[in-house]
């Protein structure tokens, strides 16, 4: 017995493997999140009001305003006539860009977050991660 | 106390001594004899007057006897520091430190006048930049090439804002239309006129604002880097975009609407880089920059500040034989599935200093769906980048960790391939990166390609230290520049400190006696896309960035690090540097620099393209080689640091790259891939060949001018890029198709075919039932039969 447990073991460990490499199966598994990114749900998810998730999302480096947590909606075959479809409680729109099929919208709560994948264009609702300007204080020269 | 006459006179000429007698003293003139005062008595000298060579130093305008053979070594004998000098023209423009040197000037034979220097700068304010000195652009200015200053030329400024704080706007400020002293959003185009630097002379009367609403914390630093830009080209007019109002489209389209035409733009700088442009794919930013070159307007963008603080390194998973894709919980993560640093370590150690943040972005070679034109190739690998208080997968943080679900169900779905934390100040973690799932060796767009990830430091201070970076053992550091400062034809700008460049001799603290860039100063290279818009594997060698360099640490009125502040003082040895302004430092100093005086170049020659002003800048670079940049092309300054004059008269081109015509060749055969055909009005000094499609060959000495190959036993399409590049960094890509053909035919495979063969086999596919592709090589016939037979 004491000799077969390791055969056992590796057959299952390579019957394990082989399975998972060869399946098919939902790669989001353990992983919230379709349209929405993980990171935006995490922030939202059970937070008392839009303060603490907005302070959860700054600690994970997410950008926020006064309103929310800003996100970058990624769209296919975004138009003008779409504009009225994202006037949104709990929605506000920072910038519309038909030619990139992007909306930039700060979000207040998760309610606001579903509203805005419901919208028949969206197909992706990332954090705004910001940007960085190339200034400095010469100390590091 | 007066000059001593009595030194001056044997000097003068009978001609000259009417004009001493006219000026009072002797030759020299009044005014400038009245900046050496009782020194007790005497105000402070700032800005344009105090340049060069200490608190009192004045720049003099000397005219000279173009007989008396007078050349440079003469004039710093007397202690002043030559700017410009012209034979020919019998002028030279000096900083004088002092009375003494004064004398000793109007005493040399030869020197028959010596006037203050009332150069054109005088109209750029009470806070001049170096630049002006550093990037010689004094020297194309009084001469015989006329003054250039700007004029008819528009630059567009983008950045964070230019009119939301006090600092530029006071009550006098008036924007037209709008409301006096506002510093609120402004969504619509205003004009601004009567703010603070515009009072003092440091802005244009009138600067045009199209949009500066953005949220948070503004800065106007698009108001410094204007500053900078007048000191340079005091007549050019000024055109702001906020940069940051609304994410990445918002930059982009701000872009196009400073390019568009009828918006009367000439030269467009920014000095913004988005944490999520992306690393293997053109983004809409840079789609945005490249559509304004090819608009016909040079596009001038910081190359940033992360210096080489990065990794790129091909996935080495730890224990390969285990995969665990996918798992069901997500904490605490596998070990096993992360990338090994070195030597069987999955974690790299980052200790943060307090109130100094770090921000991290991670990406890998995988397409992005945000990319417009791209519907349907989303991302098939999912890599997590992981925090831990210390290294074991059970110190998790969970709030810090980034593992956004990139691998979605269908391919038209799914999240970019980005990851990022910021890592707070005062703490250590260990950072890992997690392969979630997908494959782990090879992408699957390519079997020819490692899976491979770039993991760039966005840090805020000094005293950071990242394990491997800052110590040895495990991977070096490599190129940390990305997005939109990368995208052809823009012209990435690196940062060397005033005090280093050649004008100012004295101040050179670097590491090396040679010209040091800024230890901050991104670097760039020859980098790769691997994914077309339509999120198509296609690898791609993108031209050198940064394209050049210019001088940070200028001064401004109100933007930056006050001098004492900075460790500098007493090293860099420019006691004079005026301590009553803040000094810019970082890429973003540097970039409108190189765009004013792109904007010079362009009153001279309006209708010189971008391409055309890129290769005048370029060749006319002073070369950059202390540090980590080297002689020639280097990743960090590019050609060198921008030398105006001798841009003005370069006449270099970029070379045209010819990789030859396309080929075909049967398995086993040698292919030679010839590049001869290229050239250059110089020489072409480097050739790189790169295989950037088709199945895998090994390339022989691909960076000669010729390369070959045996040709694969597969059918096959094969394309290679050559680039050539020429002395001053101007390069041109080509690519040449060479078609291989299998031993033998083989029904599972495609080749070439004839049009009936092709038929034939379509009609006997059919009948078969088989699922097979076929494809021939003339018009292009793609018959499923496997899901219509």
């Amino acid at each position: 017995m004491i000799h077969r447990f390791p055969i056992l073991c590796a057959a299952a460990l390579a019957l394990t493997v082989g399975c998972v490499a060869g399946s098919d199966a939902p790669t989001g598994k353990g992983k919230d999140g379709g349209v929405v990114q993980q990171r935006l749900l995490a922030a939202f998810r059970d937070a008392a009001d839009t303060a603490e998730a907005v302070r959860r999302a700054r600690e994970a480096g997410l950008r926020t305003d006064d309103h929310g947590i800003l996100v970058d909606i990624q769209t296919q075959g975004l138009t003008s006539d779409d504009r009225p479809s994202f006037d949104l409680e709990g929605v506000a729109i920072r910038h519309f860009s038909i030619r990139y099929e992007r909306v930039s919208a700060s979000v207040r709560d998760l309610s606001a977050l579903h509203r805005l994948v419901d919208i028949g264009v969206v197909r992706m609702i990332a954090p705004e991660y910001g940007a960085r300007d190339g200034s400095g204080d010469g100390t590091a020269y | 106390m007066p000059l001593a006459l009595a030194c001056i006179a044997p000097a003068q000429s009978l001609a000259d001594a009417k004009t001493a007698a006219k000026a009072g003293d002797g030759g020299v003139n009044s005014n400038l004899e009245r900046r050496f005062p009782d020194r007790e008595r005497a105000p402070a000298l700032t800005g344009r007057q105090a340049d060069g060579g200490g608190e009192r130093a004045v720049r003099a305008d000397v005219v000279i006897d173009p007989e008396a053979g007078l050349d440079r070594a003469d004039f710093e004998a007397t202690g002043v520091r030559v700017v410009g000098m012209s034979r020919r023209d019998g002028r030279a423009t000096v900083v004088v430190p002092d009375s003494a040197a004064l004398e000793r000037l109007a005493s040399m034979a030869g020197v028959r006048m010596i006037a203050p220097d009332y150069g054109y700068r005088l109209r750029a304010g009470a806070v001049t930049s170096r630049a002006v000195e550093a990037l010689r652009v004094d020297s194309i200015n009084g001469g015989t090439a006329g003054d250039l200053t700007g004029t008819d030329v528009t630059i567009g400024i983008l950045s964070d804002s230019i009119s939301r704080t006090d600092s530029v706007v006071d009550a006098d400020t008036v924007f037209d239309p709008g409301e006096d002293g506002d510093i609120s959003p402004k969504s619509s185009p205003t004009t601004m006129s009567t703010s603070g630097p515009q009072q003092s002379g440091d802005l244009p009367a009138t600067v045009e604002i199209l949009r500066d609403d953005a949220g948070g914390d503004n800065t106007d630093e698009g108001a410094a880097m204007a500053e900078l830009i007048h000191d340079i080209a005091p007549d050019a007019g000024l055109v702001f975009h906020t940069a940051t109002a609304g994410g990445i489209a918002g930059f982009a389209d701000a872009i196009d609407a400073l390019c568009a035409p009828g918006a009367g733009v000439d030269v467009v700088v920014d000095d913004i880089g988005f944490l999520a442009e992306l690393m293997y794919q053109r983004d809409p930013i840079s789609r945005a920059a490249e559509g304004c070159v090819a608009a016909g307007v040079p596009f001038f963008s910081a190359a940033g500040n992360t210096g080489s603080r990065g990794f790129r390194e091909r996935f080495d998973d730890l224990v390969p034989r285990d995969d665990d894709d996918g798992r069901s919980s997500l904490f605490p993560p596998a070990e096993r599935d992360f990338h090994d640093w070195s030597g069987g370590d999955p974690y790299l150690r980052v200790d943060v200093p307090a109130g100094q943040p770090v921000a991290a972005v991670l990406q890998w070679n995988q397409p992005a769906l945000s990319v417009p034109g791209n519907r349907d190739n989303g991302p098939l690998i999912d890599l997590d980048l992981l925090a831990f208080s210390s290294p074991s997968r059970f110190s998790v943080l969970e709030g810090v960790s980034s593992y956004a679900n990139q691998r979605a169900d269908t391919a038209s779905a799914g999240q970019d391939p980005v990851e990022l934390v910021e890592l707070a100040g005062g703490a250590t973690y260990y950072l890992a990166v997690d392969h979630w799932a997908g494959a782990q060796q090879r992408i699957p767009q390519d079997d020819g390609t490692r899976l491979e990830f770039r993991l760039v430091f966005f840090e805020n201070g000094n005293g950071i230290e990242i394990e491997y970076l800052d110590s040895a053992g495990g991977p070096a550091s490599v190129a940390t520049m990305y997005g939109h400062n990368t995208a052809s034809g823009v012209q990435a700008v690196g940062a060397v400190p005033w005090f280093d460049a050649p004008a100012f001799p004295g101040g050179n603290t670097g590491p090396t006696d040679r010209i040091d860039p800024a230890s901050y100063s991104a670097l760039g290279g020859a980098l790769e896309r691997h994914f077309r818009p339509d999120g198509r594997f296609r690898r791609a060698t993108q031209p050198p960035q940064p394209a050049i360099a210019a001088v940070d640490g200028n001064n401004t009125t109100f933007f930056g690090t006050q001098w004492g502040e900075t460790g500098l003082e007493d090293e860099a040895g420019e006691p004079d540097e005026p301590k009553d302004f803040p000094n810019f430092f970082g890429t973003s100093a540097a970039a409108p620099d190189a765009a004013a005086v792109a904007a010079l170049l362009l009153q001279d020659d309006p209708t010189a393209a971008p391409d055309a002003i890129a290769a005048r800048l370029q060749a006319g670079a002073i070369d950059v080689t202390g540090r980590n940049a080297a002689i020639g092309c280097d990743p960090v300054t590019g050609s060198g640091l921008v030398d105006a004059d001798a841009a003005l008269f370069a006449t270099d081109r970029a070379p045209i790259a010819d990789a030859g015509g396309d080929q075909s060749a049967d398995a086993g055969a040698t292919v030679t891939l010839d590049g001869n055909g290229s050239a250059d009005n110089n020489f072409v000094d480097t050739w790189r060949w790169r295989q950037v499609a088709g199945h895998r060959v090994d390339l022989n000495s691909p960076e000669a001018v010729s390369t070959d190959f045996e040709a694969p036993d597969a059918d096959s399409r094969l394309v290679f890029e050559l680039r050539v590049k020429d002395a001053a960094c101007l390069s041109d890509a080509d690519r040449v198709v060479v078609r291989t053909s299998a031993a033998s035919a083989d029904s599972g495979g495609s080749g070439s075919l004839g049009t009936s063969v092709l038929f034939l086999a379509i009609l006997a596919a059919i009948g078969r039932g088989l699922r097979d592709r076929w494809q021939h090589t003339g018009p292009t016939v793609v018959v499923s039969t496997g899901e219509q037979g």
